[in-house]
């Protein structure tokens, strides 16, 4: 699904049902992590301010979903993408790693 | 005109034990601390010992949130924190948040980890967390004590050897005397790994002899130790107004190089005996007054021989107050950690009007002569005055504490 460049090709339009898998994912590795209820994973939570996600956490949650899509994310171009187009709330953080996933999202 | 600066809590998890009083009925009862290491098949049996911390389970004392990516030196110290603070009633307020600091004294608490991680990242098929990558920074445990306690003032992790805490507590000190910090929790940290022990032993600095023989003509080099003793510091009116107890302070310190000499023992008596005097004399204190020299020797073949040879000098009056003993005999040599240890011995020791004992002493070196040296069982004596000494090949430091004793008395 990558090329070696790292940057990824463009795929087909995001479904609800990709998302909703995605979004059990996310939600179930952070509340792990952050020893958090499920409950308190809403997609409306910010990030920092009420869930305490910092960057290796960010980097920790792409490790965990490159192993389940045998997806290859280039760690540094990531870093570069979420500085330049940060995401606040655990809802959109779940959108944007369903277009990563779904190849929707150029990472260079 | 500086302010008097106290200790007003005292934390420690060590080969003895969790908690203060484990820490001192080893100490009184003269026990052996040091035990069998597991593993280390490539080492001689004989070498495979050190003073383990065992039995330690975090989640009693600092809760089990928050504890998967701490590595073991951070677990280590933030429960011995824990164990001070409370020992010093202090709550920290979000508003004191600035006026309270860290300083930890810390070499080698961190190697196990980054062996470990670098073994992950050599592993094929296994992805190595990013979450493990902060525990390869030796501050890593006082900057998480910081973030645990929620402050944010002075933050320093100090490296220098042997003398490592006390150069940390005199950091502390001086931060303190000048306003840099109101509150200050100074530790000292060690964790063994079974990489840096066989380190030790290919650097040809481990000891063969089973346990450590400070003094004693067998002593035969380092048997390493881990554990964490932490002190709270601060100003005596305020430790006073919230009713916690002084258990003592710090009066003197110094810190004095030893000189590159064929002769290692001689040098490093040189340095200790200077490091003495001039600590006595910040002090404004004398030999005569001293009730226990907590030494530093561990089982060196040079250096132990350079401390009784410091200590034959400055007291050569032979005080009749003066009682010596090396807890390393029982404790083994936590390194940049164990000057806190020592300083904890004296306050517990005054507290309780009893020097602690060498043990594993029983042929004493005759080249070690040591002034009024307590061997194999602690003995009754009052404490007031003790001179802590910390030394190895590079540096001697020396600290007199000024202790209060029981509260009662």
């Amino acid at each position: 699904m990558s090329d070696e460049s790292g940057s990824m090709p463009v795929g087909g339009p995001m479904t609800a049902v990709e998302r909703t898998q995605v979004s059990a994912q996310v939600k179930r590795f952070l509340a792990d992590e952050l020893e958090r209820d499920i409950g308190e994973m809403r997609d409306d939570a910010h990030l920092f301010d009420d869930l305490g996600l910092d960057s290796l956490l960010f980097l920790a949650l792409f490790e965990e979903l490159q192993g389940e899509y045998d997806v290859t994310v280039d760690t540094r171009k990531l870093a570069r993408f979420a500085r330049r187009n940060p995401v606040q709330t655990l809802g959109e953080l779940i959108d944007l790693i369903t277009r990563i996933i779904r190849g929707e999202v150029l990472l260079d | 005109m500086a302010e008097r600066v106290v200790i007003s809590g005292i934390g420690v998890v060590s080969p003895f034990g969790v908690g203060r009083d484990a820490f001192w009925e080893g100490l009184a009862q003269g026990r052996p601390g040091v035990s069998r290491l597991d593993g280390l098949d490539t080492l001689p049996e004989a070498c495979r010992f050190a003073g383990q911390v065992s039995g330690l389970r975090p989640e009693e004392i600092i809760g089990s949130k928050g504890l998967k990516y701490l590595n073991d030196a951070t677990r280590l110290l933030l429960c011995a924190a824990e164990l001070a603070r409370r020992d010093a009633r202090l709550e920290i307020a979000p508003e004191l948040a600035e006026d309270v600091g860290v300083v930890v004294a810390s070499s080698f608490s961190n190697v196990g980890d980054c062996v470990g991680f670098y073994e992950s990242l050599l592993s094929p098929g296994e992805r190595t967390n990013p979450l493990r990558f902060p525990n390869l920074f030796i501050n890593i445990a006082g900057g998480n004590l910081a973030i645990r306690l929620g402050v944010r003032g002075l933050n320093t992790t100090v490296t220098n050897g042997a003398t490592s805490s006390l150069d940390a507590l005199q950091h502390g000190l001086t931060a303190l005397r000048c306003g840099r910090a109101r509150i200050l929790l100074v530790g000292g940290l060690e964790v063994l790994s079974p990489a840096l022990i066989e380190g030790f032993w290919r650097a040809g600095a481990l000891g063969d002899t089973g346990a450590p023989r400070p003094f004693d003509r067998r002593r035969g080099g380092l048997i390493p130790a881990e554990g964490c003793g932490v002190l709270v510091l601060e100003r005596a009116e305020a430790a006073q107004a919230r009713g916690a107890r002084v258990y003592g302070e710090v009066a003197g310190y110094a810190s004095v190089p030893v000189e590159p000499s064929d002769d290692e023992a001689v040098a490093t008596a040189d340095a200790i005996a200077e490091a003495m005097r001039r600590a006595l004399g910040a002090a404004g204190a004398d030999a005569r007054d001293v009730d226990w020299v907590a030494a530093g020797a561990g089982s060196s073949a040079s250096g132990d021989r350079g401390e009784a040879i410091a200590l034959q000098r400055v007291f050569a009056a032979e005080p009749h107050r003066l009682r010596t003993s090396a807890i390393k005999s029982m404790l083994g040599d936590a390194c940049a950690a164990f000057g806190i240890l020592q300083v904890i011995a004296c306050l517990l020791a005054a507290e309780h009007d009893r020097v602690p004992p060498t043990i594993n002493c029983e042929d004493e070196d005759p080249d070690c002569r040591v002034p009024a040296h307590v061997r194999d069982r602690s003995v009754a004596h009052p404490v007031r005055t003790a001179i802590v000494n910390s030394f190895d090949c590079d540096r001697a430091a020396s600290l007199v504490v000024r202790a209060s004793g029981s509260p009662s008395s």
